[in-house]
């Protein structure tokens, strides 16, 4: 990727309107100087050129923006447009600010992309250079420098970071960590204790439900056998009156007659209910209620050939029937009243009905009939207390003559009878006990359902562990990723960067140690002076901007201005080896030992350009100059004449 | 959707079941339903499991020849308790959209379930409160009470 | 980006994904991942995107306990 800065223009800021123009030859110039007085918009400049690089005004507030507006200048928008090569292909990227309203918007022209479009709307190859990180590597200011070997500020370590788009994998992490709260925003956040807690839960159920199932199981069998040694009683019983010659043949005959009746009983029963099965059984009223019913349907013809079907299919067209136009209000009415039709299966039911209540109208209905069975039914089960009655007072009487062993059979038996009761009751408590805590109920289907809830539970969360484990694991793995290439990448950067620090401070040349967050310098004991401090900046910025093929241009502020002459000249020597296009913003005093040095010396292409703010004293200035070097501006003077360059001597704005 | 029976009765279910008067739960349901629909009156507030205990999903196949009948009773029972005239033919229609579900082999839509079982709720009540929860003593008569019961309420509110 | 740097983070993918007992499978799905990433022809921000790969990814891992 090679990219070139071919110029900007800039209309309405602060700075004054100005057309800079840096290409030459189908590229760029190599060297450009554009020579500001201080005060005339430098900060307001690189600031615009920054943000139409990156895109990137979001920390821009309302009044950000209005400062940037033209002092006293009833003006309403700002137009920036910055001017790329990329790769031979010019590109263009306008920043345009409304200032009444506090807006800005972007705007990009490119010939391949399609003319001018709005937006910031960069290829992607480009765009991942043009982050705000990145940009400050070739949009250069001094006080970077300084940091670049500061050990309080890791930039050195952020400049690699940009260029080897290692930031990517943190960014990768952040959308791992947001993917993790995605998932589980609707699950309350729990940890592997939380687990724990729940099997434990889990564990105190399933034991609890181990103990009342056996409670159950044991009360059910003592019930049964109860219930059988109760029969056994009762046969006993039955024996020992029937070994009673007395009593024998009354008590026999009873007792089978007995179990004749009851099974009678069971047999009218079940016959009854039978027929009774059938409500019309129940009562004529029903049989009438139900023949109504029918004849109702058939004079309201239903079922009826329409159905709801035929209605829902009519919405679905675009005209009716009638030969109208169906639109949205009549679809919804057709819809809202085919509920008052029937389906069509619904029509199958009804035949149905309307046929079986036809059956029941010619079948007749016997009240009567009925009534008998329920009267004989009734007289089987008075004959069934007489004859048990008959048996109990036959028992009584031997129990009065004092047959003991009968006495305690009976008390065993209503010794049993009685502890069934209470097992029964204890039973009702293991069905349907209404005490809902779980671990107090006695109740086994709550705790059988809690226990299932509680597993649902564990799995959810267990899920979510397991898939935080892997975020985690992931995570971890990109993080070592990012620190061992970062190491091993490190190590191939300092070796090119020693290479070039060796290459361009010839005379005086630095040991690079290490570059950490900050570039470590050997033998350094009270730090760098500036002018090495700014060498070696510039040998580690370039070294990254030009790595491999890519290539931007180096933009500085003041790129000689603290330093003094000697450092100047040294600082000099190095920066036209450094880069393919250098572009610094200098004021008059820099002239002297870093651009005259420079110029002198360079045999690339250079570029010298003066802008001043219109003023009595610019006028003047310009008064002497021939027309064709000076373009002129509502505010401002773009000069474009070497001499005036070399000779002019403004420093702050007059 | 199932039917649905109020877990009270279960003492009489299980006294009547003793003395084989009753083989399934369903049959005392059924019965409970029809006093509920002899006095065109339901119970819709029981609803929880505490109060309701699941049966089944469909007619016992001893059912197999009157479930359409039983089905058309509830629809006509609600025509009656709402006083929808018969002869509205939309709205006769739009009760039975909203009951029948010919598709199952219930005939019932989950509308319908509720409504069974909600009559049956208050059919529940209302016979434990004419004829009394002495379980024991009750099992056999209480199927003759019970048959007897409905043949009177029909004769006196449903014509 | 320069081959040398992504042949580096490949490189070491793969060693570190090696390092987990985890698969070979896992770390192609990130060099390809970082391959998209990397040459931009995947944007980052298209979130369906990424979660998309995540989720392929995450269920590529395995848990070995003791790791």
């Amino acid at each position: 990727m090679e990219i070139k800065l071919k110029g900007w223009s800039s209309e309405g800021f602060r700075c004054p309107d100005a057309n800079i123009d840096l290409s030459h030859n189908n590229g760029a110039y190599d060297l450009s100087f554009i020579q500001m007085p201080n005060g005339t918009g430098k900060t307001t400049t690189l600031l615009l050129l920054k943000a139409c690089l990156s895109g990137n005004i979001s920390n821009w507030s309302a009044d950000d923006i209005y400062q940037l507006k033209k002092k006293n200048h009833p003006i309403n928008d700002g137009k920036f447009t910055i001017n790329l090569l990329v790769n031979n292909e010019v590109l263009s990227i306008e920043l345009v600010v409304d200032f009444r309203e506090k807006e800005v918007s972007f705007w990009t022209i490119s010939p391949q992309g399609g003319g001018r479009q709005r937006g910031w709307i960069i290829p992607n190859q480009l765009a991942r250079f043009l982050n705000d990180e990145f940009i400050k590597l070739f949009i250069f200011d001094g006080e970077l420098a300084d940091k670049l070997l500061n050990n309080d500020y890791d930039e050195a370590s952020k400049a690699i970071d940009a260029l080897f788009q290692l930031y990517l994998l943190d960014e990768i992490k952040d959308r791992l960590s947001e993917y993790w709260d995605e998932k589980t925003k609707d699950v309350p956040r729990k940890s592997q204790q939380a687990i724990t807690q729940q099997k434990n839960k889990l564990s105190d159920l399933k034991e609890l439900k181990t103990q009342l199932e056996s409670k159950y199981k044991t009360a059910k069998d003592r019930i049964l056998k109860n219930e059988n040694r109760i029969e056994e009683i009762k046969e006993e019983v039955n024996r020992r009156i029937t070994e009673v010659e007395e009593f024998r043949k009354d008590y026999n005959d009873a007792l089978s007659s007995l179990g004749n009746i009851k099974g009678k009983i069971t047999n009218k029963s079940q016959l009854a209910f039978q027929s009774l099965r059938n409500p019309a059984y129940i009562h004529e009223n029903i049989t009438n209620s139900l023949v109504n019913s029918k004849n109702n349907l058939d004079s309201l013809k239903l079922p009826a050939n329409t159905s709801k079907q035929f209605f829902e299919e009519l919405a679905d067209e675009e005209i009716c029937i009638c030969g109208r136009p169906i639109g949205d209000d009549e679809r919804k009415e057709i819809i809202n009243k085919s509920e008052y039709y029937l389906s069509n299966d619904i029509a199958g039911y009804l035949n149905a009905f309307k046929s079986e209540v036809s059956s029941l109208q010619s079948e007749s209905f016997d009240q009567d009939a009925l009534e008998n069975e329920l009267d004989s039914l009734s007289e089987l089960l008075d004959e069934r207390d007489k004859l048990e009655g008959k048996m109990r007072h036959i028992q009584n009487k031997l129990k009065d003559r004092g047959d003991e062993k009968l006495k305690e059979l009976e008390k065993e038996q209503v010794k049993l009878e009685q502890e069934n009761d209470s097992l029964e009751e204890l039973i009702k408590k293991f069905e349907s006990d209404t005490e809902t805590n779980p671990l107090k109920t006695k109740n086994i289907s709550i705790i059988k359902d809690e226990i299932k809830r509680i597993d649902e539970e564990i799995k959810i969360i267990s899920g979510k562990v397991d898939l935080k484990n892997k975020i985690d694991l992931l995570q971890d793995i990109l993080s070592q990723v990012k620190l061992i290439s970062k190491e091993e990448l490190k190590v191939k950067i300092l070796e090119k960067f020693r290479e070039r620090v060796v290459n361009t401070l010839e005379h005086n040349p630095l040991l690079v140690e290490s570059i950490d967050g900050a570039i470590k310098l050997e033998n350094q004991q009270s730090g760098a002076s500036v002018g090495q401090t700014l060498s070696i900046a510039y040998c580690f910025l370039t070294t990254l901007l030009q790595w491999g093929t890519h290539s931007f241009p180096l933009v500085v502020d003041s790129p000689a201005g603290p330093l003094d002459l000697a450092v100047r000249r040294q600082v000099a020597k190095i920066i036209p080896k450094l880069t393919d296009q250098f572009v610094a913003f200098t004021i008059s005093s820099e002239r002297q030992g870093f651009v005259d040095d420079i110029k002198a010396r360079s045999d690339k292409s250079i570029r010298s350009l003066t802008v001043l703010r219109k003023s009595d004293y610019s006028n003047k200035l310009v008064e002497e100059l021939k027309p064709n070097v000076v373009h002129n501006s509502t505010d401002g003077y773009v000069i474009d004449d070497e001499e005036f360059f070399n000779q002019i001597d403004i420093e702050e704005e007059q | 959707m199932a039917f649905f029976i109020r877990r009270e009765a279960d003492d009489w279910f299980k006294e009547l079941q003793k003395n084989e008067l009753i083989r399934t739960q369903f049959d005392l349901y059924y019965l409970f339903f029809l006093k509920g629909i002899s006095k065109l009156d339901r119970n819709p507030k029981m609803k929880s499991s505490d109060a309701l205990k699941e049966l089944i999903e469909y007619f016992p196949s001893e059912y197999d020849g009157s479930k359409n009948i039983i089905v058309g009773l509830l629809v006509n029972t609600e025509l009656k308790r709402l006083g929808i005239p018969f002869d509205h033919k939309e709205n006769v229609q739009k009760k039975y959209n909203k009951i029948v579900e010919p598709e199952s082999q219930s005939k019932l839509t989950s509308k319908g379930f509720v409504l069974m079982n909600d009559y049956a709720s208050k059919g529940y009540e209302l016979f434990n409160q004419e004829l009394g929860n002495k379980s024991a003593s009750l099992a056999p008569e209480f199927l003759i009470n019970a048959f007897r019961n409905l043949n009177e309420e029909f004769q006196d509110n449903y014509n | 980006m320069e081959d040398i740097s992504s042949k580096v983070l490949k490189s070491t993918i793969e060693n570190i994904v090696a390092k987990h007992n985890q698969s070979d499978q896992l770390a192609h799905q990130l060099n390809l991942w970082l391959d998209s990433l990397i040459n931009g022809s995947e944007d980052i921000d298209s979130k369906e995107d990424v979660w998309d790969r995540l989720e392929t990814i995450l269920n590529e891992i395995e848990l070995n306990n003791g790791n």
